[in-house]
């Protein structure tokens, strides 16, 4: 029967083929825009380590002056997304978080001992040492520093593939020193790569060039000269050295906890709380408690990394979507209404009501299929363009391989976007069809055979 | 049935019509923005220094000089950060000293000839002298010391004091710490230091220069050159650096304007993708028009032949047609302007812009129009130009 059907399908289609082309191009056409726009905002949307969603926590403490009557900033409830340093110190004592790290990032000159090499300038991460193990970083050669090393028992680095292979060479580089800003450094591990998009612990760089280099946080002290953003809210300045911001009441060190049960989240909550109250007390926080352990989705949501602009253009590709519906729904009605005689006969012949709806929805799946299938190849070919575009824009073609990451997976349609291309092409494609093959099916024949 | 799709096709192709058109229009209004910058002959150096021997003072003082005797080179100065892109220093200042009124600014500190580098035109006043570029404290935020001169933009000017006249000679604050107060000696005329805004600020075009070495190891250079000497000085510059101070190396060079057109990169592509999806749908929207003009025409063409018949003139079968579609046409527009100002509610809380002009939904509904009658025109001919005799043949 399925046979028969696709039989009269195909001999439907081939008696107007210009119709069906146009059929399979409106949808095609809609269902390309839409993939691609979808893709590149669950780029930017996605949570890219979901699976550890509930567990990573973002540690935020409102330790801002009494509020300023112009206040301008877009939320004024939200506290600091950075900690003072000595809070941030304070808290990372506590034993209650399965994992925690601090961390800060600052550019600075890379190099080896090699005086005729020309440093690069890349971004570097203090940290210690569980942001490797909480974030499941993947090592290539050697391994995270130890406990010791976060105390500054010795002065080592952990590096990106890229760096490692810019510096020494495509070859296992551990045990190779190398100099940033000024100090020397051993090469303790080489991370695979590793490219989280958006940059969830870092929202600031969210879609920037990797970092390169992770340092043990104890060294901050000795790299004088990297440039933290430091911002004292007190006396509305900035300030960028370590050496100044260490002591002051000016904010800038991230720092993130993994709490892996309810229990471990309210005990941390509660410490969290009562070292906000000791401050209070001792009249350094004027505000009233408004401390915030955001997971990985609220933070993002809260830095508002998913451009507006990009939920725009999703709606727009979908109300797209939606005209190329109601455009194919037109076609289909007038396709087979121009083929109604010959259903009218099959009626008359004997065929049911539903074997004609059934015969009819058997094209609409045919001409889905075909257009879902061009969709996909539209969307390839636009996410290509795209990723053409954002390089002859930017200007900079692949002096880093990580640049060259975040254009690949702005563009890249991965199993799950084909999985919703499928499904889109399929809805639209029933959307279109259902009405049609329906109102064709509940047809009296002998409307049409009259005529003849 | 068929006439109520294709109403429907319209009223949401008007929906995004109208959307897309403003969203285009502003996009494109933030990228020709005038910077008050001579983009064109402005080119930046970036150097970095290496090793305990190198000193930041020297060889900023070394290098200015040596760049500003390069034959062809009209101004040189050094510079915290780089115009036209996002990392300009934000801060606050005002004119009182209780921080009554306050601004959120953008703050360069430069050295002497900073006005001439950029190509800015000065208004009021004067630029600051020479003496009174002091090295930047390093780290500390503005670097701006008391009673230091300063030179502002007159959008700056115009907010804190009512008019570039009334700026000059008045004391900006710099933070609510006492004494931080700086003289304002010069205002010019205009700095857009970026495109357009960043995200959560609107002052772009309100800037502080401050007389200052910028602190290290990052050391800073723009250049202006001669109109048509900016490439040639630029590699010449890039070839020298490195061999006149070893104890640096370049980080980085590019043209002002490769730097201005970057950083407005991403508005333009927004504006093409958008712009792209636009005409993909009115060219979708017309084909459907086009549809269902052909398949009336088609399966009506007895009926027309009955009317030629009897005495109907090819105009007005043409007319017939085109009435038809223009009926679906307008009551697509009519659904089409209520879903425009309901969806544009929603962007312009969505994107923060202010409300849709009206220019755009009449634009729209025009274009809809058009693009209707245009689309329904072809099959109209063809159904006016079926013969009477038509009507006598057997189906």
């Amino acid at each position: 029967m399925l046979w028969h059907d696709l039989r009269i399908a195909f001999r439907s289609i081939r008696q107007n083929p210009f119709i069906a082309v146009l059929i399979v191009a409106v949808i095609a056409v809609g269902i390309g825009t839409s993939v691609v726009a979808i893709t590149l905002y669950h780029t930017k949307a996605g949570n890219p380590i979901w699976w550890k969603n509930d567990v990573l926590f973002r540690v935020m403490l409102d330790s801002r002056p009494a509020p300023h009557e112009a206040d301008v900033s877009q939320h004024p409830e939200y506290p600091p997304f950075t900690l003072i340093y000595r809070d941030a110190a304070a808290l990372y004592q506590s034993k209650i978080p399965a994992h925690s790290a601090l961390m800060l990032v600052a550019y600075g000159p890379v190099g080896t001992q090699n005086p005729a090499s020309r440093p690069l300038n890349r971004p570097g991460r203090l940290t210690t040492r569980d942001f490797f193990s909480m974030f499941d970083v993947p090592f290539l050669y050697g391994h995270a520093w130890s406990k010791s090393d976060d105390e500054g028992s010795s002065q080592v680095v952990v590096i990106s593939r890229y760096l490692s292979e810019r510096l020494f060479g495509a070859v296992n580089s551990v045990g190779q020193t190398l100099i940033f800003s000024g100090q020397t450094f051993k090469v303790i591990g080489v991370i695979d790569k590793w490219t989280p998009l958006p940059r969830f612990y870092d929202v600031g760089r969210a879609f920037m060039p990797s970092d390169d280099l992770f340092i043990p946080f104890h060294w901050v002290e000795s790299l004088s000269n990297l440039h933290f953003p430091g911002f004292c809210a007190r006396t509305q300045t900035s300030v960028t050295t370590f050496k100044e911001l260490a002591p002051s009441e000016c904010i800038f060190v991230g720092l993130w906890v993994e709490l892996s049960s309810t229990a471990q989240f309210r005990e941390y909550r509660q410490f969290l709380d009562n070292y906000a109250r000791e401050q209070q007390q001792a009249r350094r926080f004027e505000r009233p408690l408004n401390n915030r352990l955001a997971n990985v989705s609220t933070w993002l949501e809260m830095n508002d990394v998913v451009g507006s602009q990009s939920k725009f253009q999703v709606i727009l590709a979908l109300i797209f979507l939606a005209i190329c519906i109601l455009n194919t729904l037109g076609l289909l009605l007038a396709k087979f209404m121009s083929g109604a005689p010959l259903a009218g006969l099959r009626r008359a012949l004997g065929a049911t009501r539903g074997d004609v709806m059934r015969q009819h929805l058997v094209e609409v799946i045919v001409l889905g299929a075909v257009a879902g299938a061009v969709g996909i190849g539209l969307a390839i070919l636009g996410l290509r363009l795209v990723r053409i575009y954002f390089f002859w824009q930017s200007n900079k073609p692949g002096d880093s391989p990580e640049f060259a990451a975040v254009a690949q997976s702005l563009s890249h349609l991965d199993a799950r976007m084909i999985l919703i291309s499928v499904g889109l092409s399929l809805l639209a494609g029933l959307a279109a069809g259902i009405y049609p093959a329906w109102r064709i099916g509940r047809m009296a024949p002998a409307t049409f055979l009259k005529i003849q | 049935m068929g006439p109520l799709l294709l109403a429907a096709q319209v009223a949401l192709s008007m929906v995004i019509l109208a959307n897309v058109a403003y969203v285009v229009s502003i996009r494109l209004e933030h990228t020709s923005r005038p910077t008050g910058l001579d983009l064109e002959n402005i080119f930046w150096i970036s150097s970095e220094g290496r090793g305990p021997s190198y000193s930041q003072q020297t060889t900023v003082q070394f290098d200015l000089e040596y760049l500003n005797l390069l034959p062809g080179v009209l101004a040189a100065c050094a510079a915290s950060s780089i115009p036209q892109t996002f990392d300009a220093q934000e801060t606050t200042v005002s004119g009182d000293a209780e921080f009554k009124e306050r601004r959120d600014v953008l703050l360069y500190q430069m050295t002497e000839r900073s006005i001439d580098t950029l190509g800015l035109r000065l208004v009021q006043g004067r630029a600051y002298l020479k003496d009174t570029v002091a090295p930047a404290p390093s780290g500390t935020d503005t670097g701006v010391l008391f009673g230091q001169e300063v030179v502002v933009t007159a959008a700056l000017a115009g907010k804190l004091f009512g008019s570039n006249e009334a700026a000059i000679g008045k004391s900006l604050y710099f933070s609510m710490a006492k004494g931080r107060s700086a003289v304002i000696v010069g205002v010019v005329e205009l700095m857009q230091a970026a495109p357009f805004f960043l995200p959560g600020t609107n002052f772009v075009n309100e800037i502080v220069l401050v007389p200052a070495v910028p602190s290290g190891p990052r050391a800073l250079y723009l250049v202006r050159t001669k109109p048509g000497f900016r490439d040639q000085i630029m590699s010449r510059v890039v070839k020298e650096f490195e061999s006149l101070q070893p104890d640096r190396y370049v980080n980085a060079v590019e043209s002002l304007a490769d730097t201005a057109s970057e950083a407005r990169a991403a508005d333009r592509a927004s504006a093409v993708v958008l712009a792209v999806l636009a005409s993909f749908v009115l060219s979708v929207t017309m084909l459907g028009l086009f549809g269902f003009a052909a398949f009336a025409v088609t399966s009506r063409t007895r009926e027309i032949g009955t009317r030629r018949a009897i005495g109907a003139t090819r105009t007005d079968i043409l007319k017939q047609f085109l009435m038809e579609n223009w009926l679906i046409t307008t009551a697509g527009v009519i659904v089409g302007s209520v879903l425009t100002l309901a969806f544009a509610l929603q962007l312009s809380m969505l994107l923060e812009l202010p409300r849709l002009p009206m220019v755009f939904l009449v634009g729209s509904m025009a274009l809809v129009w058009a693009a209707g009658l245009l689309a329904a025109l072809m099959p109209a001919l063809r159904g006016a130009h079926v013969p009477p005799a038509v009507a006598t043949r057997a189906a």
